[in-house]
């Protein structure tokens, strides 16, 4: 058996995990409980990791002989001064908040902006896709739920079968959204099995 | 120059980088990303060591009573074992506590996935043909006929994803039965419609961004201007 | 046995027959009878062998081999006397005997007094009659011989290894076998393959076979070239050319019998060019002459079921080497024949002799095939089961036969074979494809840059009209007047609570990222601020890193509204959460382990706000505020039944209000307001004069309407375009 050290714990830790979720004795649970802890811990410690990698990555490419990556400087400069001042002032700070508020918001923001444009441009093409009537439908909806969604319907309250005629059409998504969380959820539960039984084992790379 | 209105100058000025964009891929723009990228980096691991590594870890370990140490020995040698994977001969011992993540993560998503969504969405798609207590027999059939037409949308978008025969090298090993041949293209009828609300609903948020974006810097102009 | 009616005269003759014993016509439509053949009464057969012979110089007539066994020395022609004397050279041991002209087997075979001696012996003969057993494989004309000639036995030869020769005239079998040979090498032009040659057995007599083996065994390198000294003094001979020789008997005597599976070089096309020769013996000319073109193709006919059995079995093994190439095949037999015909095949000692069998020839050549050649037209018809319960039953279906027929399929190359002329045309079809190629090109180019034109009208047409709706704020879109009712159980919820005489405790999770934090921040403002109304207490945690940060942004906010309300005493900080669904599981477990601590490094559940506090069901509500799906989801799985009755209240973003809607309708989700709609919806609800949402509520309505618009241009301009374009 490939990595039977890191099996046995995957199983063992799931399938205590999972007695403790569906058997409720103080022991299990408990058990349960210190397991989770762990892997929140870990998940912490994997964040870092990752960040720590990403650092190396750039620091390589910026201190490459062939095709240096200069823009990688002003990544690693402003991690080392965001971390500096991160550790020195602790994240409560109201500064170090204000790299959030008025660096992080401004840029996410601002590309989220530039996304609708493209979305736009892409939905002005969407009728002109051939992809046979499952675009067209895809099109259509998109048209009739961007007219529900911008509430000018929604202020026509006089209108007398208006809103039977928004009720239903709002239930056909749930409909379909229903069916792929369903479908997300066997898929869940298919793929942690599999995890269980030690068929897949995704951490022995 | 007062703290604040540097910061509302550095945000309108990434704020414009970013829409420059529009204008097509630009060398200001990828610097912009870049410092983006290391700040979240940044701030991510001053958050992660305060709010992860010190109350979880380091403080326990200092503080807490000489019995429960060992206790907090299997994360922390765990945690040590993680940062291995930062190296490519040495990765494998960091195996074990990614097996105990993903051993733990599964059995959370197993007992989430039965408990929180298949037993309460299948008690969902049944609660609309209970009809007691509605006030009317028009409240009843438009109850009712909700209620079908949402059976009929979750099984028909379950035939569509979840039935399909399984490819062997490239061969279909089997022909789908032909009631769910049917009910899958019931089915992909309503995912189209629901991939379509989707699509409005992404496009309403971006533009939601967009117009608090524009709004931010018209609010930063305006006294200027003015 | 039956019998076939006259169409001409209506009487009855044998179904051997091919023509009418009374008005000698011919009894079928396709059998002539020509005028100068020999006129004796049930040998026409023979008669067709020989113009069959004539006709695809394949070899001479099955009756010619058996002439030999007569004893005819002053008929013999002059050439095949001289191979006679040069054979019996090299086979001194040997009695000679000389070959019967094929004319006068029929007389022969029919009239006591001209019997060869071998048959006279045979008739003399009172031997045990082990023939008898066979007799019921005889034809009817044999049978009725036998009866009058009381058949003796015949001597048996062995041959290499156990090999047993059919007694009876061996040589004729022997050359017979050989005959069936070459006319199925006439009739394969291909090149040989190794065969397995029993698997034809079933078809054909047993004996037939053994001289078929006897005459495969021979390969052509190994005649004797001496034997075939005579063809230089035929240079300019035009015989047959190219025939297979048999193998005399004395070279296989003694030897194991070597394999059928040898190969041999196929012959040319030009080795099987029937040719005239003038140096042919005066009788074959007489044979041939009349039965050379009308009785060709019943002949084939007749032979067809063994050449069908012969051929692609082996029978190309016996193809001649190149040396012999000129000589005509029946000489080549002739020429190989004597050796086998030594003393012991003849019949000089016929109390040695044993019970007669049924000579292979006689079976496999039965008059019924050969002078009703379209009654035998079908293999299958022919086929003679050799074993198992059909055994001796003719025209079964055929199984082993078709069976073993089949072999590995052919392996195809993979290569393809490309003629000159497919090459041009290649080359002329790529060097289209390169035009369009070069055409395409700048068509990609030009694409791009339209689309990149596009982007910059759409993004400028976008930002203009927005930048114009917020700066005039026209108040054109009115504020919406049907609620969903999700929003309504939202509001509700939050009434209720906020109207209770205990100030209510909201756990807060903000899980949004800081790209929607404009929506979602000004949704929840409203919301927020109700919140602080009613003095609620609020504990944010945070799935996101960016999430503590955002969270004092939007206190900020709402506190702004509410002067009185004590934030610092109100609202706690508890950070953030990593591990996803690992992380909310193990809030639903026990909140205190899991968030000890506020953003401060404070204990958090040490304080005013979240004293006594151990689960999340203590908290009156839990408010989600989330623009992801996935984390939206854990949230419902994880934290949900771990709350209890305590209702899940969401504020979600646009994106993902389908993917929650679910989860409201199964009431899992106690309340939703979801995007600016929502928030417009709340709002109205609270009859919020000055809200966030209003402040934006024309310019998302104008830009959704907007997009709307552009949307139907696209299409409408797509729909002309392709309209414009189709006469073209």
């Amino acid at each position: 058996m490939r990595a039977p050290l890191s099996t046995t714990i995957a199983i063992g830790a799931g399938i205590l995990t999972l007695l403790g979720f569906f058997i409720s004795v103080e022991a299990l649970t408990s058990v349960r409980s210190l397991l989770i802890e762990w892997a929140v811990l870990l998940a912490g410690v994997a964040g870092l990791v990752a960040i720590a990698h990403l650092l190396s990555v750039h620091w390589r490419k910026m201190t490459a002989s062939r095709n240096r990556n200069v823009t990688s400087a002003f990544l690693l400069i402003a991690f080392g001064i965001t971390f500096a001042a991160g550790m020195v002032l602790k994240p409560g700070h109201p500064t170090i908040q204000k790299v959030v508020t008025h660096i992080q918001v401004p840029i996410e923001a601002s590309l989220m902006g530039v996304l609708a444009i493209s979305l736009t441009v892409a939905a002005i093409r969407l009728f002109q896709r051939r992809g046979g009537w499952m675009s067209v439908l895809f099109a259509v909806s998109a048209f009739v739920f961007l007219i529900l969604g911008s509430g000018f319907l929604s202020s026509a309250a006089n209108i007398p079968v208006l809103k039977d005629i928004l009720a239903a059409v709002n239930t056909l998504p749930v409909a379909g959204a229903r069916g792929i969380l369903i479908g997300v959820a066997l898929g869940s539960l298919t793929t942690g099995l599999r995890v269980l039984l030690g068929t897949d084992r995704p951490y022995s790379g | 120059m007062a703290p604040d209105l540097l910061w509302t100058l550095i945000a309108f000025f990434l704020t414009i980088l970013v829409l420059s964009y529009v204008l097509g891929d630009n060398a200001l723009f990828r610097v912009v990303m870049m410092i983006f990228v290391g700040i979240s980096a940044g701030y991510g691991a001053v958050l992660l060591f305060y709010q992860v590594i010190m109350p979880r870890l380091i403080t326990p370990l200092m503080t807490a009573p000489v019995a429960d140490q060992p206790g907090l020995i299997i994360p922390a040698v765990l945690s040590i074992l993680l940062l291995f994977k930062l190296s490519p001969r040495l990765s494998i011992l960091g195996n074990p506590p990614m097996a105990l993540l993903t051993g733990v993560g599964a059995a959370i998503a197993i007992g989430g996935a039965v408990s929180g969504t298949l037993f309460g969405q299948i008690s969902g798609t049944i609660s609309p043909f209970d009809l007691s207590g509605l006030p009317s027999a028009g409240s009843a059939i438009s109850q009712l006929f909700g209620g079908i037409v949402l059976l009929t949308g979750t099984v028909c978008s379950l035939a569509y994803f979840h039935f399909g025969a399984r490819k062997k090298g490239g061969v279909n090993t089997g022909a789908q039965p032909i009631l769910i041949q049917i009910l899958s293209r019931i089915g992909q009828v309503f995912i189209a419609i629901t991939l379509g609300a989707l699509f409005a609903g992404v496009l309403a948020a971006s533009l939601a961004a967009l117009i608090e974006r524009l709004d931010f810097l018209i609010n930063v102009l305006k006294p200027l201007i003015s | 046995m039956s019998e076939i009616i006259c169409p001409y005269c209506g009487s009855s003759n044998d179904i051997d027959a091919l023509t009418c014993l009374s008005c000698k016509k011919p009894l079928y439509d396709d059998v002539e009878v020509p005028d100068n053949a020999p006129q004796q009464d049930g040998m026409d057969w023979l008669n067709t062998f020989r113009g069959f012979d004539t006709e695809t110089n394949a070899s001479t007539s099955i009756a010619e081999p058996g002439s030999e066994s007569a004893d005819a020395e002053p008929e013999i022609p002059e050439w095949l006397a001289r191979i006679r004397a040069l054979k019996g050279d090299e086979a001194p041991p040997l009695e000679e005997e000389e070959p019967l002209p094929p004319e006068e087997i029929p007389s022969l075979l029919e009239q006591d007094a001209d019997l060869p001696d071998w048959i006279k012996e045979i008739k003399a003969s009172d031997a045990p009659q082990s023939g008898e057993e066979n007799n019921e494989d005889f034809p009817d004309w044999l049978k009725d011989l036998s009866d009058e000639e009381n058949p003796t036995p015949e001597p048996e030869v062995s041959v290499g290894s156990g090999m047993v020769l059919p007694d009876i005239p061996d040589d004729l079998s022997l050359d017979e076998a050989a005959e069936l040979n070459f006319n199925s090498q006439s009739e394969g032009a291909g090149p040989s393959e190794p065969v397995s040659l029993p698997m034809d057995t079933g078809e054909l007599p047993d004996e037939f076979f053994r001289d078929i083996i006897v005459g495969q065994t021979q390969p052509a390198e190994e005649v004797d070239q001496s034997d075939l000294d005579w063809l230089d003094e035929r240079a300019d001979s035009n015989f047959p050319q190219g025939e297979p020789t048999a193998q005399p008997l004395d070279e296989l005597d003694g030897q194991s019998l070597p394999t059928l599976e040898q190969p041999e070089p196929a012959p040319s096309a030009a080795e099987t060019e029937p040719v005239e020769s003038p140096e042919l013996p005066e009788w074959m000319f007489e044979s041939g002459e009349p039965a050379g073109n009308e009785t060709a193709e019943p002949t084939e006919i007749d032979f067809a079921p063994v050449e069908d059995n012969l051929a692609g079995t082996g029978s190309e093994d016996l193809i001649t080497a190149p040396q012999e190439a000129e000589l005509p095949d029946w000489l080549l037999e002739d020429e190989a024949a004597p050796p086998a015909q030594g003393p012991e095949y003849l019949p000089e000692a016929p109390s040695d002799l044993e019970a007669g069998k049924m000579p292979g020839w006689l079976h496999a050549v039965r008059p019924i095939e050969a002078a009703a050649p379209n009654l035998v037209a079908s293999a299958e018809e022919s086929r003679i089961e050799a074993s198992g319960p059909l055994a001796g039953y003719q025209g079964v279906l055929p199984g082993q036969g078709v069976v073993t027929h089949y072999s590995k399929p052919p392996v195809y190359s993979a290569r393809m074979q490309v003629t000159d002329k497919q090459r041009i045309y290649a080359t002329l079809f790529e060097s289209l494809i390169a035009d369009e190629t070069r055409v395409g090109a700048p068509a990609a180019a030009k694409t791009k840059s339209s689309q990149l034109v596009m982007r910059l009208v759409v993004g400028l047409v976008m930002v203009v009209a927005l930048l114009a709706i917020l700066i005039l704020q026209p108040g054109f879109a009115a504020f919406p007047t049907l609620v969903p009712p999700e929003s309504v159980a939202f509001y509700d919820s939050v009434q209720t609570l906020t109207s209770a005489a205990t100030p209510p405790r909201v756990l807060v999770a903000l899980d949004y990222d800081p790209s929607l934090s404009g929506e979602l921040r000004t949704i929840s403002t409203s919301v927020v601020e109700d919140w602080m109304a009613g003095n609620s207490g609020l504990a944010f945690i945070s799935l996101s890193p960016t999430g503590p940060a955002l969270v004092s942004e939007l206190v900020n906010a709402a506190a702004a509204q509410n002067p009185a309300y004590l934030t610092a005493e109100r609202v706690i900080n508890l950070g953030y959460l990593p591990g996803g669904a690992s992380a909310l599981a193990a809030l639903a477990i026990n909140p205190t382990r899991a968030a000890p601590t506020t953003m401060d490094g404070l204990p958090a559940w040490e304080s005013l706000l979240l004293q006594g506090m151990t689960a999340v069901a203590d908290f009156d509500a839990i408010l989600l505020l989330t623009d992801n799906a996935e984390n939206s989801r854990a949230w419902v799985e994880q934290v949900k039944p771990a709350a209890g009755d305590t209702p899940l209240l969401v504020i979600s973003s646009a994106q993902v209000a389908p993917a929650l809607q679910p989860y409201v309708q199964s009431g899992q989700i106690s309340g939703m307001v979801s995007g600016f709609t929502g928030g417009a919806a709340y709002e109205q609800l609270t009859q919020s004069a000055n809200g966030p949402v209003r402040r934006y509520w024309d310019a998302y309505q104008g830009g959704m309407l907007l997009i709307a618009a552009l949307m139907l241009i696209g299409a409408a301009a797509f729909g002309i375009k392709k309209f414009v374009r189709r006469p073209k």
